[in-house]
């Protein structure tokens, strides 16, 4: 950290020249912009999923479709794949030895790995008992909105892969970190649509 | 393609495009060098013979626009 210079909060890039540091102000903000889509798109799944939360045509609702066990061990792996992810950040920021900025990536690789084998295993009971996407307008808007912020998940797995090679090629030059920092961005946004998701779908469905 | 695929439901195309797809994205970020410097002395050379094929074209009228003999140049009467 260099001292008396202002650096734009978030940017954890360690001491890097001034041209990156600029650089990576735009490009993060464009990933932002990016983000702010998806959110978007997960907006409106939300909303199609409240207006549709009653329509089980006598299938199966809410509350015994949804297992609480599971929602919370998906629900922990995720927030602690978040909290690695974090520390690997900081792995960065401080520049720590290379085996140590590795070994983070790999832990949230395999929580979120984790974290998928949990949802799909959720997903194959839910239809094994008869709670498939095309049973009710309740269902399909579930299967809507929970899957794809599981593929997001997924892309964002073999994301972290490619990040885990491209450090071992090119080591930690300007590119490899400011997309370091976009794909913080990316596990975290999903973190919080995790948490979305678990109160306004899983918990309202589970009290009732 | 891959929207062609989806559509008609040939999966296995839909498969190959999506794959292809997202394995070209991965490759295409490997790729650190795409920055090319082109020497001012190539831009005032390409520049020059432009200038020069302005210079020697010929103005044609609006009746002979559509013949060969026109090459690109529009005779204008102020």
């Amino acid at each position: 950290m260099s001292g008396g210079e202002v650096k734009h909060p978030g940017l954890n890039l360690g001491s890097t020249d001034t041209q990156t540091h600029e650089q990576a102000e735009g490009d993060v903000f464009g990933f932002w912009v990016f983000l702010m889509s998806d959110a978007v798109m997960f907006a409106l799944l939300f909303a199609i999923y409240g207006t549709m939360v009653a329509a089980t045509a006598g299938g199966p609702s809410p509350a015994s479709a949804y297992k609480f066990g599971p929602t919370f061990a998906e629900t922990l792996v995720l927030l602690t794949s978040s909290l690695t992810f974090g520390m690997a950040s900081i792995a960065v920021k401080y520049e720590a030895s290379r085996p140590v900025l590795l070994g983070w990536l790999v832990v949230t690789l395999t929580l979120g790995l984790a974290f998928l084998g949990l949802e799909f295993h959720d997903f194959s009971t839910m239809i094994d008992n008869g709670a498939y996407p095309a049973r009710s307008g309740f269902l399909s808007s579930f299967f809507a909105l929970v899957p794809l912020h599981g593929l997001h998940v997924l892309a964002g797995c073999i994301w972290l892969a490619v990040m885990m090679v491209q450090l071992q090629a090119f080591g930690l030059d300007a590119r490899v970190k400011i997309n370091l920092l976009r794909l913080g961005l990316f596990w975290h946004f999903l973190d919080i649509v995790w948490i979305a998701i678990f109160s306004v779908v899983y918990l309202q469905g589970l009290i009732r | 393609m891959l929207g062609f695929g989806l559509v008609w439901h040939v999966w296995w195309l839909a498969i190959l495009c999506l794959v292809t797809l997202i394995g070209t994205v991965i490759a295409r970020s490997f790729v650190r060098d795409v920055h090319r410097v082109i020497p001012a002395t190539d831009i005032a050379r390409i520049e020059q013979r432009w200038h020069d094929a302005i210079v020697q074209a010929r103005a044609i009228p609006r009746e002979r626009e559509m013949m060969a003999v026109n090459e690109g140049l529009a005779e204008v009467n102020v």
